[in-house]
């Protein structure tokens, strides 16, 4: 199965993480923080497990049905933050209110890096765990690869897809708490500048292999990041960042076909 | 520029012409799909291809229509020896080829179908004058379609009449049928093959049809010529033979193999029990019609018959791969729910046909396959939900060596095994513990003959071992060596059931074509 929605699970969890800030205005900085952390990955889990149902029960195809429920998201997303979560205080920019400064995930002592990578490490960790150490991960990989398969051993497909896309989303969901707590403080269209669909890019090359993802994440987030530097330092305009994702993508898609193909690189019989 | 000459010794370009592969030879790897066979088609006749499964037919045709080219052998039309060496080339001499499944395009109208079925048409069609051509063709067929209606919107029936048109409307002159009935209902496949017999009659055309069913041979064929096993197997005018001839030529003669050791009788309790079981196929239509079975401890069941009559579908809904629509599946008198926790009590297992597609998941590893059935108990799981990748190794190992698995490994992933090797690692995760029921569909496709013996020895030893075994197969020759009971499937019902000793090759053969 293939889930390109991570874009709609992050927006509306970042926007559930903020209207929940809204709720507690007088809690502690930590009940704040978890709370906001279950209502996104909430938010995010119904989601993605949305179109994992429409995938089970109707038969529809999961690939296309979460990527069209990212427009719906982003639509939900704007109806709400320009109506009934707005803040009367954002005018140019519709935004929800600021969580506060003291609800905020703050950086690692010693460096300019927000809490947001421990998230990251931490959730790449605990899904390789689940998915290659857990008998619940073995059953997902098995109905994954195989329905047919899964089903003769006596599987639960059903609730291995939903329970999937359910995790997938929530870590999506997780994704826009972090971002609205750590970085914008509030929930508006600054959360909707794709890093779901970057996600996408940074599962593939990581060749879905969780641990990889770290790697290849701060790799890709510090190609992204270099962009203004680029712009600085070396008047090179902002799309070179463009360019070089595009390479890096084409590369890895070349090799993909190509292996195994090109009798020069065949490996020699030991 | 090359100029066109016609061949002065060409045939006439209009009206039925004759057809004769001659000593035609076709090996894939290491199987002889086709060896020496001779078929000879006159000008003007109705002709049957008869056979088993995997006996040639659809190979020599294809050998004919320039799909395939033949080690051997040649193809002469209209008596002059002709190189085909591509379906265009078949087309330009005037035969065609009607398959099993249809080749129009739905969302198109008859008229669309056919004009866009043509080789020379132009940049811009003229639709005016093309239906006017159509109209005048349709004037001299005896039976016609409706040329604006979508072919979506047509009957099966209609759609095989509009796939022939077709190929009258490209001015074939030699008409190969695939199967075309197995789609139609019997008073269509009556209409359609009628009016194609009528044609022949009148010099107009003339058809080789493949087929299973006895009943059209005799209704409509005046000659048949029978393969069996990728050799001629013998052919003759239809009104000389009876049914029972031309099932002993399909089924050779009666030489049983030497049967696996088979110990002790079947006991008295029923392991497996199937009321009155619905299933669909994957188009919704009805392809299990209210089976009823039984098979008792220590029993093998055979279920022979032509694939396509609804035995995938059986075997998918025991396996648990397929919803029953309705009907009761049940292991040892209770219930059978397609769960993990039945499949355990009751010991269920499987060897479905294609195993890489049915039973494995071809990314992952060969020891994480050979666990699919127990990787969430000890030893592969400590708690029941923490893996130890270790049993899991220790466990493939062992089977490996059983099975004699051929792999780099058991990190392997099982897809860049061999076929026979994901068989007899299918085999081994299957039948290597405890079996009380299993249910077998061509457990041996595809495989060579040592496989297959081992393969069956093993089958017949989880019997003598007291398992409940349901053997699927179009294998004759598998099914008589294994089974205790013997039963025909035809069009999706059990149409025939004896015990082995007093079941015949000749009325099996005979119930398979539904005769």
């Amino acid at each position: 199965m293939v889930v390109i929605g991570g874009e709609g699970a992050l927006v509306l969890g970042g926007l559930a993480a903020s209207a929940i800030a809204m709720t507690m205005p007088s809690a502690a900085p930590l009940v704040v923080q978890i709370a906001m952390a279950v209502a996104a990955m909430i938010a995010g889990a119904a989601w993605i497990a949305l179109a994992g149902g429409l995938r089970h029960w109707r038969g529809v195809n999961e690939t296309i049905s979460s990527l069209l429920l990212v427009y719906i998201a982003i639509a939900v997303f704007n109806h709400l933050v320009e109506g009934l979560l707005r803040d009367p205080a954002s005018l140019n920019k519709p935004s929800t209110p600021n969580i506060g400064d003291a609800n905020m995930l703050g950086t690692i002592p010693g460096t300019d890096i927000h809490w947001g990578l421990a998230y990251g490490i931490i959730a790449c960790v605990l899904a390789y765990i689940l998915i290659y150490r857990t008998t619940f991960g073995f059953g997902m990989r098995v109905a994954g690869g195989n329905v047919k398969a899964a089903r003769m051993v006596g599987l639960p497909v059903g609730r291995l897809v939903l329970v999937a896309c359910g995790l997938a989303g929530a870590s999506a969901g997780l994704a826009g708490m972090v971002e609205v707590a750590a970085v914008h403080g509030k929930a508006n269209a600054s959360l909707i500048v794709g890093y779901g669909y970057t996600g996408i890019l940074v599962a593939f090359l990581a060749r879905h292999n969780p641990l990889a993802i770290i790697p290849v994440a701060i790799q890709l987030g510090g190609i992204g990041a270099s962009g203004g530097l680029l712009q600085r330092r070396l008047g090179l305009p902002d799309a070179t960042v463009l360019v070089l994702q595009g390479l890096i993508f084409i590369a890895i898609l070349t090799s993909e076909v190509l292996y195994g193909r090109l009798p020069w690189l065949k490996r020699r019989p030991a | 520029m090359v100029m066109f000459v016609p061949d002065p010794a060409a045939p006439p370009a209009t009206g039925a012409v004759s057809l004769e592969a001659l000593g035609m030879g076709k090996q894939f790897g290491a199987l002889k799909a086709l060896d020496d066979v001779t078929l000879k088609v006159e000008a003007g006749s109705f002709h049957a291809l008869l056979g088993e499964n995997g006996a040639g037919k659809s190979t020599l045709v294809k050998c004919i229509m320039g799909y395939y080219t033949p080690d051997q052998g040649q193809v002469m039309v209209g008596n002059h020896e002709q190189p085909i060496s591509s379906p265009r080339m078949a087309h330009n001499l005037g035969l065609g080829m009607v398959y099993q499944h249809f080749t129009l395009v739905p969302d198109m109208t008859v008229a669309e179908n056919l004009v866009l079925a043509r080789t020379d048409l132009p940049a811009v069609i003229d639709w005016k004058a093309e239906h006017a051509g159509l109209e005048a063709f349709f004037a001299t067929m005896p039976f016609r379609v409706p040329l604006d209606r979508k072919v979506s919107a047509l009957a099966a029936g209609e759609k095989q009449k509009t796939e022939i048109l077709k190929q009258l409307y490209l001015k074939r002159r030699f008409l190969i049928l695939d199967e075309p009935t197995s789609v139609l209902t019997p008073a269509e496949a009556d209409e359609v093959l009628g009016l194609l017999r009528d044609m022949t009659k009148a010099g107009q055309l003339t058809v080789l049809t493949i087929t299973h069913k006895f009943r059209e041979v005799f209704a409509f064929a005046d000659n048949v010529t029978v393969l069996r096993r990728g050799k001629f197997a013998g052919s003759g005018k239809v009104a000389d033979l009876t049914a029972d001839d031309m099932a002993k030529m399909m089924m050779g003669e009666q030489k049983l193999p030497d049967p696996a050791p088979r110990t002790g009788v079947p006991g008295e309790a029923t392991r497996l029990a199937i009321q009155t079981l619905n299933v669909s196929d994957d188009a919704g239509n009805p392809a299990v019609k209210g089976i009823s079975l039984q098979v008792r401890a220590g029993e093998i069941l055979g279920i022979a018959g032509v694939s396509g009559n609804g035995q995938r579908e059986l075997v998918e809904a025991i396996a648990g791969q397929r919803d029953i629509k309705d009907g009761a599946i049940s292991l040892h008198g209770q219930s059978f729910d397609g769960s993990r926790k039945a499949m355990k009590q009751h010991k269920l297992s499987c060897l479905p046909e294609e195993p890489l597609r049915n039973a494995c998941v071809a990314k992952m590893s060969v020891a994480e396959n050979l666990a699919f059935r127990r990787f969430d108990e000890e030893p592969f799981a400590a708690g029941g939900w923490w893996l130890k990748p270790g049993a899991f190794k220790e466990a493939a190992r062992q089977i490996i060596a059983r099975y004699r698995v051929k792999t780099p490994g058991p990190e392997a992933a099982i897809g860049q095994l061999s076929g026979g090797n994901v068989q007899r690692a299918v085999l081994g995760r299957e039948i290597g513990g405890e079996v009380n029921v299993l249910v077998a569909a061509n457990p041996c496709f595809g495989l060579d003959f040592a496989a297959v013996a081992d393969i069956h020895g093993q089958i017949m030893a989880a019997r003598n071992r007291g398992a409940a075994v349901l053997l699927v197969s179009e294998d004759l020759d598998e099914l008589f060596e294994l089974s205790d009971r013997i039963a025909v499937m035809f069009s999706g019902r059990i149409v025939y059931e004896d015990a082995i000793g007093n079941a015949d090759l000749t009325v099996i053969g005979r119930h398979m074509a539904g005769h």
